[in-house]
């Protein structure tokens, strides 16, 4: 190549660097184009859902925006108008989760849906063994270990930041810095952590930002007994209130996410290896597996 | 002014200057790495700090990286044709045009514990060569350290091959000689040295009609090598303001080298021939040649500092107030790929001969310095060239750290309020596909490596040859592995004044070793 040549190929992507950098700046910022109002530039948001499994649709205000695969366990959707979206998580079998999320200029919001099976029909247990009922005789087994006795259960003592509130029987229980109590009939829910990293269950979006609050009342229920954190979730209670064990989000974006997993008398609840959730109601167990 | 004449003609590090010009070049050394570490520090304090900044930085730099990548692979293509080429033109018709009889070729071959094997096949190369061989004149160079065995290797090699020259003298580089560092440029100037009184002087050749090719004892050159040279040489602007640059292919033991050796090689290649179509960026490397002329005018190479093949052209340019350049032969040689008996040993063998290679960067005082000193330079190739060799040991010491490991900072240490924004979910999408592109690079260098491959040996299959394409893949490991880091090691070290020594590569070649036979 003469001198000149190469001179000219340098000059050129010089140049070209030059165009391309506020290009994919203003790309990466959320920049769009508007073709309705002359070509102007406005800012996007975006909503990222992390369903962490496969085959799940992602749709926003009724059309689908994308689906988890084995090698894609989330679903970004980007270059959003700023406003409120309605968006649905579906997969075959399983429960649809709905959620409105608010979208702001240049933030993304986040959306972390529970799928639970549609069909989710506890087992009986029972203490007879047969050669084709023994993981059920284990299963069983398992639950008498847990419910009696009485099944320890890591507490600990809520830090006194509350004055009066807190009782002696307010001892909660803690996954990722997020503390879970119960305090006269009303679920409680903690950040322990530094105020930077708090979860997004504990912030709303508004358009001056988040605005987060360390504590919040998750659920009040009637008779409420035992509580825990869903398994792999720090942001899902069971609890068991009243003639039933139900789930409910901690994500108080509507709608709430709530469902009853057992209806009973009035059980109660452990949760065992590999996910499973044992229910002990009027004398029998039962087992609903939840992973 | 005679650069030549003043103390830091010479200067191999710091500690061998005084006063103020010590300090002076030792804050010349302290330079590559301190930009290197900037730029590694910064990066990790920007995506803590500012990680909105750092994000931009990372995306502006994917992206000049990518054009940089498209830019430079143009240069690689253009010079693959004229390799190519070159390896096709009747070199005889061209120089029947010009008057060459008058020229002699000089080869030095400096060895240290190579075994006969190697020697024997470097030698035999140049018997095979095309041209007047009573034109050719050989120094053997062996290291008196080695001893007995050095001494037998070159007997034999004398005994089968002098008669075949017109002329062959053994010069055994003195051991311990005060003043010297150990290595490649200590022997190679004591064999100049030797030749012009034993061979030139003798034979009453004129210094000005010999053409010096210094060779690493591993090179194996293509049958028109010398007559590529003369033509180059007499037709050059300035033939005497000149050093001549064969490219260098690592063909002799390619086949039998593992797939991280070949691909570490084969870029090596690569970049010689992007700096082979940009010879106002090229300096001299590893095999080299330069007539003898400039070569005694400069005092030969230096003997105190590791990248001797380099510094000569540094020293020219120096010498002669920038009028010195590089020659692009655009003709190969061909040497040895890593190969060591494990594959660990090659690893670790790879690992420092990038290092050492990357130690190159001790140019940088000595051409910032030069360029204080001497004024008779003009300054604008003096901003030109200090930009471009700082540039050059920035980029390989940083640039794969920023791309593949760096690039995620921001999203790491950026904290939560950053996470949430559409630039940091923008970040890896914008990176992953920015490199995605620049990775299409890659299909072209492995089809330009296939063509250059020797013949596939008797033995290996069609999917050894398949993998000679596949293995591109390794190149995110390899420049990180044994291009970043080895030159992140050696800037280190040259930062905090832990000088390095030479280390000579071990050379192997499928059964043979470099142990002496």
């Amino acid at each position: 190549m003469s001198s000149k040549v190469r001179k000219g190929y340098f000059v050129f992507f010089i140049l070209l660097f030059l165009v391309l950098i506020p290009v994919v700046i203003f790309y990466s910022l959320g920049y769009n184009i508007s073709l309705d109002k002359k070509f102007s530039f406005f800012k996007t948001g975006g909503i990222s859902i992390y369903p962490s499994e496969p085959g799940v649709i992602v749709s926003l205000n009724g059309k689908e925006e994308g689906r988890t695969s084995i090698f894609e366990h989330s679903v970004l959707i980007k270059s959003l108008s700023p406003g409120q979206y309605n968006v649905s998580v579906t997969k075959d079998g399983y429960r649809q989760w709905d959620k409105t999320i608010t979208v702001l200029e240049e933030k993304v919001s986040e959306g972390f849906p529970l799928l639970l099976p549609q069909n989710l029909t506890p087992i009986l247990l029972s203490g007879t063994s047969t050669a084709s009922s023994t993981e059920l005789t284990n299963s069983y087994n398992e639950a008498i270990a847990l419910f009696t006795p009485p099944t320890p259960v890591k507490k600990i003592k809520i830090p006194s930041t509350e004055t009066a509130t807190a009782t002696p029987e307010s001892l909660g229980i803690t996954n990722h810095k997020v503390l879970l109590y119960k305090d006269d009939g009303v679920i409680k829910v903690r950040w322990l952590g530094k105020m930077e990293e708090i979860p997004y269950f504990f912030c709303f979006l508004v358009s001056e930002g988040n605005t987060c609050n360390a504590s919040f009342i998750a659920y009040k229920a009637k008779d409420l007994r035992d509580i825990s954190f869903f398994p792999g979730r720090n942001d899902v209670v069971i609890f068991s209130a009243g003639n039933a064990v139900s789930v409910v989000e901690l994500d108080r974006r509507a709608p709430e996410f709530f469902m009853a997993l057992y209806k009973g008398k009035m059980p109660d609840f452990r949760i065992g290896k590999d996910d499973v959730l044992y229910i002990k109601d009027d004398g029998l167990l039962y087992k609903i597996d939840l992973s | 002014m005679d650069y030549r004449q003043t103390p830091y003609f010479k200067v191999g590090r710091a500690t061998e200057l005084e006063g103020n010009d010590r300090r002076l070049y030792r804050f010349f050394e302290m330079v590559p790495g301190i930009l290197t570490w900037g730029t590694i520090l910064g990066t990790i304090f920007l995506s803590y700090f500012f990680p909105v900044i750092a994000a931009f930085f990372i995306i502006v730099f994917d992206l000049y990286w990518l054009l940089k990548t498209i830019y430079l692979s143009i240069h690689l293509r253009q010079n693959w044709r004229r390799t190519v080429h070159s390896l096709e033109v009747d070199w005889s018709d061209l120089l029947s045009h010009v008057k060459y009889e008058h020229l002699y070729h000089l080869v030095i071959l400096p060895y240290y514990s190579e075994s006969y094997d190697i020697v024997h096949k470097c030698v035999e190369s140049l018997v095979n060569a095309n041209g007047d061989h009573k034109k050719i004149l050989i120094v053997l160079a062996p290291e008196e350290k080695i001893g007995a065995p050095a001494q037998e290797i070159a007997k034999k090699i004398e005994e089968k091959f002098a008669h075949l020259f017109g002329g062959f003298v053994i010069s055994t580089h003195p051991f311990g000689v005060p003043g010297e560092m150990a290595g490649k440029g200590s022997n190679i100037a004591y064999a100049a040295e030797y030749a012009r009184i034993h061979l030139l002087d003798e034979k009453n050749i004129s210094y000005k009609d010999v053409l010096v090719s210094a060779f690493d004892i591993d090179t194996v050159i293509y049958k028109d090598y010398f007559l590529c040279l003369m033509w180059h040489f007499l037709t050059a602007e300035k033939p005497y303001r000149s050093s001549y640059q064969p490219v260098p292919f690592y063909n002799n033991n390619i086949w039998e080298a593992p797939a991280l050796s070949r691909v570490v090689a084969g870029s090596g290649t690569f970049w010689q021939m992007i700096q082979q179509e940009r010879p106002e960026k090229l300096t001299t490397f590893s095999s080299h040649a330069i007539p003898f002329q400039t070569l005694y005018e400069l005092g030969y190479w230096q003997k105190n500092m590791v990248s001797e093949d380099s510094r000569i052209f540094w020293n020219a340019l120096l010498a002669f107030n920038g009028d010195y350049r590089v020659v692009s032969l655009s003709y190969p040689v061909s040497m040895d790929a890593n190969l060591a008996p494990t594959f660990f040993e090659t690893l670790k063998n790879i690992y420092k001969q990038q290092r050492r290679w990357a130690y190159g960067s001790e140019n940088v005082p000595y051409i910032l310095m030069g360029f204080v000193k001497n004024k008779l330079i003009p300054l604008r190739k003096k901003i030109t060239i200090a930009f471009v060799q700082l540039e050059g040991y920035w980029s390989l010491a940083t640039n794969p750290l920023l791309i593949f490991l760096l690039g995620w900072l921001p999203l790491i240490l950026g904290g939560h309020r950053f996470n949430q924004t559409v630039l940091s979910y923008n970040l890896p999408f914008i990176t992953r596909n920015l490199m995605v592109l620049a990775m299409f690079g890659l299909v072209v260098s492995g089809i330009i490596f296939w063509s250059l491959l020797p013949d596939m040996p008797q033995g290996y299959r069609m999917r050894h040859k398949i993998f000679m394409i596949v293995q591109w893949v390794l190149v995110p490991f390899t420049i990180v592995i044994f291009g970043a880091i080895p030159g992140v090691d050696a800037q280190t070290r040259l930062l905090f004044g832990k000088y390095m020594g030479f280390w000579v590569t071990p050379k192997h070649r499928g059964g043979e070793s470099s142990t002496q036979s």
